[in-house]
């Protein structure tokens, strides 16, 4: 079932006399429970595309449908709403609110959607316990460590049930062990909560824990990779796949 | 979702909580603006009602007399005095009967007085009929022994003056005999009142009686001489709107009654209170919408601070309208709490006020009124004001970005029209200007504009602040560096980079300077005039008058004593403008004083708009008679200039009258003109004097003096002699007092400004934390810190007053365009240059001392965590 579909999305930014393609027709289909990562170099519009995709922006041209609703048809107060309830993200830089607990920062988006907290004990001790913050709860962001700030984010993320969780470079700002953490925990969410999760990352470590990658260049998709299992195999694929996208792009321009 | 709703404003709370200083600091800014709109509605009345009792001594509180309308003394039905009861606005109406009797001890010594009273009898007793009960609140009577009368209409009992009962050797708790209609009628003495209020009539020589009891003794029975009528004080208090009252009552009452000003009222200085009070309202109003706009500036610093936050509650859903509702709830409960403490401070700093306002004006002011409705119109206007201020700032917040989030350096919030902004502030100035300048509002208009082109005024310059920061800057680092050392520099370069909380700092510096300079400048223009015209047309160095018209024979008499070189008489004569010929002026009354073109020269000068008038020519223009000159006031009003002529309805029809000059005047609000005594003679019939202005030879001390003149002409004259100087310094003290007040609603700009730079510094060093701690592990130390910081809000401060000094300017048009437009004076406008350079330096130091706290707190910024966390 799709959960997420981009058609023919464009995406164009203008710079006084120059106008920047940061996205270019791009087809991109995501399935219910499927965990996708997106790789590309720097500026190859990973961020653009993410931004479209959970409504954060307008697309130039094109059609984005996300759990049923046509993004690309509604005003921002209908993206709004929608997007408080079918969307968690999560970014390199957590961006918590620093007067919050990590509790707090974690039932915000229930208290924005107007929420009974009570009936939602259960579920953020769940969650809570799936990051591994118990003890942390009343902590604010500025006594957490980076590690411990992005799981109160990723916590934050799953609380309303989301249709699709993105994800931008979530492990960027964070050593190889924390980061290696945090996509088990994104991992074991798909797994066991049937998470869907696209996730931008340009760590071809991390990609492999997506069960699919897909490769942008130069605001284009050009090429697909279905994960194996194998994970130090599956690196030396997706490596291999980058480089021979990069040569591409060499020897493609001029 | 009642209970959602709440839980999400928590977020609000917390946020306050979160920045306790800032939070406060804002607060703050609202308690002082509520305090100071309480405080002087307080102190208004409390001060007005002293400054009133001044002249209440000698004129009595009456705000209109209604007599006959044929010879003053002449008698009418008392149903009159209901009718003008039940006329909305009449507060109190006070029935008098009086009329003249005898002594039956004196009736030998009978004889007519032919030189100076007419026909009237020299030794007559005034009976002075009152209701007992109520008339206390319309008079002073100054008991000096026994008590005064029951409260009881009839009884056959009388206060009399102790001067004059001690000189017809009368005791207090004897009867007095006096001659009626039919005989001869008992009264017991319970009282003995001082010579002064009522007790100043007939020289004395009155019996003050209850009502009835008079009305039988004069065979007056059901008839009255005199109602006296106390408005309610707002009207009281506007001029025009008393005006108007008097116009309705003498429609109630149609023909054979006439509506006056009690004469001693109408004069000199009684109005000032009138545009005092006016001038304070309107003050309140203006402090209020300064008041306004550093709220609306506080809540525009705090979206800027919370750009990235706001950025992200969008992020994770939250829809514009939540996050409005989370500005306007923060609002909100800053508004109330701050209007609370506010109502409170009010009552306290009232407390103050009128304490030193009694001191000043030596007399008791009686305890605090604090009307139950000021308190809650102040606790609403607070959070009204509040709520409207954060409605701009909220505005941008629901315009915030989700992307906003995620930007990895806060990007500088847009000015709240685009790039051009700026233009949109000339424009906004431009239109400010030519409301204040260029278009003709109506008069009843003028204000609430002028109000409002204050607060335009003020927005527009936030706007156009920000393009002039860059030039300032350069202008400035030179000069910041020399104080400050490198820090300095770098201080000065920074207020460039935030540029949009820079403008808001400088404008409420620029809010709190230019409200200085308005302030300033409106006192000491207004000061300067009444001063000169105190000096200058208040001349001479006595004043005969009397509560009986005088006859010229009299100033002969004056002048040939030994003391007296000069003496001018003067006569006062309300007159009404030809209504056809000047439509809209219906209600006008103007006071034409007439002079003695030969002598008043010598005693007094005019003070002419256009100095190139002078007071000789001018005596001997109006010497040709059918000539006036008018106040500037008058000028204004009816459109004219020299040259124009000025129709008046007199006795024998419309005369018109040239204009000859313009001249500057304070008395009778204004509203005077400046003729000939025999003008007032010809056509008006009027020949008697008012005033004698007596100048005394060299060597004679006018105390002295005019204590003995009234012990020689006092007694068979019925003449008040009184100094110059004691009529000039309670002019001039009352001026003073007026201004005491207005002061401290500058000062208190001065302080919420000042507390507007410690807010925005602090959001600075908050927001700048990470960079601090930047500069810190790059080797800064953190006096160099504190100097940064210093030298940043120095800049602020110079550039702040520089703009507060150009604005204040335009305020202080606004205020003189107040007091001219309610009050009736035309003030000329003198450039305070003092002021300027003062209020430019109050800028700098307000800077630097509200620059110490954020200062303090930056050098303290610790280098770990500032960098750990982005
Ligand atoms: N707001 C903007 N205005 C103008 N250009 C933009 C804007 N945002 C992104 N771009 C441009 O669009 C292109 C794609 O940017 P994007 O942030 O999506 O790249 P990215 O793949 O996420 O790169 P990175 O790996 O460095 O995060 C870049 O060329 C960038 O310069
Ligand atoms: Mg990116």
């Amino acid at each position: 079932m799709t959960i997420l579909e981009a058609r023919q999305v464009s995406k164009r930014y203008r710079m006084g006399e120059v106008t920047v393609h940061a996205l270019d027709r791009v087809d991109f289909v995501v399935a219910k429970g499927e965990f996708v990562a997106i790789m590309g170099p720097s500026g190859s519009g990973k961020s653009t595309l993410l931004h479209l995709l959970g409504g954060l922006d307008n697309v130039s041209e094109g059609e984005i449908t996300l759990a049923g609703h046509r993004l690309t048809q509604m005003d921002d107060h209908q993206v709004t709403l929608v997007r408080r309830r079918n969307v968690g993200f999560i970014f390199q830089f957590f961006n918590l609110l620093p007067m919050l607990t990590a509790e707090e920062n974690i039932v915000l988006p229930l208290l924005i959607d107007g929420q009974n907290l009570r009936t939602y004990r259960d579920r953020v001790n769940h969650l809570l316990q799936l990051v591994g913050l118990a003890d942390r709860r009343h902590h604010k962001p500025d006594q957490l460590s980076g590690g411990e700030q992005q799981r109160v984010a990723i916590a934050r993320a799953l609380v309303t049930n989301p249709a699709i969780v993105l994800a931008d470079e979530p492990t960027g700002n964070l050593d190889s062990k924390t980061g290696e953490e945090i996509l088990r925990l994104l991992r074991r969410s798909c797994d066991e909560l049937q998470q869907t999760i696209v996730m931008v990352t340009h760590d071809a470590r991390a990609a492999s824990f997506a069960d699919r990658v897909v490769f942008l260049m130069d605001g284009r998709i050009v090429g697909e990779l279905h994960t194996t299992g194998n994970q130090s195999e599956d690196i030396r694929a997706i490596q291999r796949r980058l480089r021979e996208s990069e040569q591409a792009a060499e020897t493609g321009k001029p | 979702m009642p209970t959602s709703l709440a839980s999400f404003s928590a977020l609000a709370l917390r946020n306050m909580r979160e920045r306790p200083i800032r939070t406060m600091l804002t607060a703050l800014g609202i308690v002082l603006g509520v305090a100071v709109v309480l405080a002087v509605s307080i102190t208004n009345e409390s001060t007005l009602a002293s400054i009133r009792s001044i002249f209440d001594q000698a004129a009595g509180r009456a705000d209109l007399t209604i007599a006959s309308s044929g010879v003053i003394g002449d008698s009418f039905s008392d149903g009159a005095l209901a009718r003008v009861r039940r006329v909305p606005g009449v507060q109190l109406a006070f029935p008098v009967v009086s009329g003249r009797t005898l002594l039956a001890s004196e009736v030998d010594k009978w004889g007519l007085d032919v030189s100076v009273g007419g026909t009237r009898t020299a030794n007559d007793l005034l009976l002075f009929g009152i209701d007992p009960a109520q008339d206390r609140q319309v008079r002073d009577y100054d008991l000096m022994a026994g008590s005064f009368l029951p409260a009881v209409l009839d009884a056959y009992d009388v206060l009399l003056v102790k001067d004059y009962a001690d000189d017809k050797k009368l005791t207090l708790g004897k009867d007095i005999t006096i001659l009626t209609a039919t005989g001869q009628e008992k009264l017991r003495i319970v009282g003995l009142i001082a010579k002064s209020g009522p007790g100043l009539q007939n020289n004395g020589a009155v019996a003050i009686l209850p009502l009835k009891t008079a009305q039988m003794l004069l065979d007056k029975s059901g008839e009255l001489t005199q109602i006296d009528v106390l408005a309610t004080p707002d009207i009281a208090m506007a001029p025009r709107k008393l005006e108007a009252l008097k116009e309705t009552v003498a429609a109630v009452l149609g023909n054979g009654y006439q509506v006056l000003y009690p004469a001693a009222r109408g004069q000199i200085v009684a109005r000032m209170l009138a545009s005092y009070q006016t001038g304070l309202s309107f003050f309140s109003a203006v402090a209020l919408f300064v008041g306004a706009f550093l709220i609306y500036n506080t809540f525009t610093m705090t979206i800027v601070e919370r750009t990235r936050a706001i950025g992200m509650l969008r992020l994770l859903g939250t829809t514009r309208g939540q996050v409005t509702w989370l500005v306007l709830i923060e609002a909100a409960i800053l508004g109330i709490v701050g209007s609370i403490v506010g109502v409170g401070f009010g009552i306290l700093l009232a407390r103050g006020l009128s304490r030193s306002i009694a001191a000043v004006a030596v007399t008791e002011i009686s305890a605090l009124h604090i009307p139950p409705e000021g308190l809650i119109w102040s606790l609403l206007v607070g959070l009204g004001v509040t709520i409207v201020s954060a409605l701009l700032p909220a505005w941008r917040a629901r315009n915030i970005s989700p992307l906003e989030a995620l930007r990895s350096s806060a990007r500088p919030i847009g000015a709240p029209l685009g790039r051009h902004s700026w233009l949109w502030g000339c424009l906004l100035i431009l239109f400010a200007y030519l409301a204040l300048y260029r278009i003709p509002f109506r008069p009843e208009v003028q204000v609430p504009i002028g109000m409002v082109s204050v607060f335009v005024l003020l927005l527009g310059a936030t706007l156009v602040v920000p393009v002039t920061i860059g030039l300032a800057e350069r202008i400035l680092r030179p000069g910041m560096a020399a104080l400050y050392g490198s820090a300095g520099r770098l201080g000065a370069a920074n207020i460039r980079r935030a540029w949009a909380r820079t403008a808001l700092t400088v404008g409420t510096l620029m809010v709190g300077i230019a409200m200085v300079i308005g302030i300033q400048t409106m006192t000491v223009s207004f000061e300067l005039d009444i001063t000169h015209w105190v000096q200058t047309a208040i001349g001479g160095d006595l004043y005969v008058r009397s509560p009986v018209p005088m006859r010229e024979e009299l100033g002969t008499r004056l002048l040939s004593d030994a003391a007296v070189a000069e003496v001018s008489p003067i006569t006062y004569r309300q007159v009404q403008p030809a209504r056809r010929e000047n439509p809209g002026t219906q209600a006008d009354t103007l006071l034409f004083v007439g002079v003695d073109p030969q002598t008043y020269g010598r005693v007094a000068s005019f003070v002419f708009e256009d100095s190139r008038y002078d007071t000789t020519t001018a005596l001997a223009e109006l010497a040709q008679g059918e000539r006036l000159l008018i106040s500037a006031t008058v000028a204004d009003r009816y459109k004219l200039q020299v040259g124009d002529t000025l129709a008046l309805e007199t006795r024998r029809g419309i005369v018109h009258f040239q204009v000859i000059g313009v001249v500057v005047d304070f008395s009778s609000q204004g509203m005077v003109v400046n003729g000939s005594r025999a003008d007032l003679a010809r056509h008006y019939g009027e020949h008697t004097v008012d005033q004698f202005i007596v100048n005394l030879k060299p060597g004679y001390d006018p105390r002295i003096e005019a204590e003995r003149l009234e012990e020689r002409y006092g007694k068979s004259r019925h003449i008040a002699v009184e100094t110059a100087a004691d009529f000039r310094a309670k002019v001039t003290r009352l001026a003073a007092q007026a201004f005491a007040l207005f002061d401290v609603l500058g000062l208190t700009g001065v302080v919420i400004a000042a507390l507007g730079v410690v807010n925005t510094l602090l959001m600075n060093v908050f927001e700048r934390q990470h960079e601090i701690g930047g500069l810190r592990s790059l080797g800064m130390t953190r006096g160099q810190v504190a100097r940064m910081i210093l030298a940043e809000s120095g800049a602020m401060g110079i550039i702040g007053g520089a703009f507060g000094m150009f604005f204040g300017l335009f305020l202080a048009r606004i205020f003189l365009l107040g007091v001219q437009e309610i009050g009736g004076y035309t003030v000329k406008y003198h450039l305070p240059l003092q002021a300027l350079l003062a209020s430019w330096a109050i800028a700098l130091a307000v800077s630097q001392l509200a620059g110490l706290y954020p200062a303090w707190k930056a050098a303290r910024v610790r280098i770990v965590e500032a960098i750990q966390h982005e």
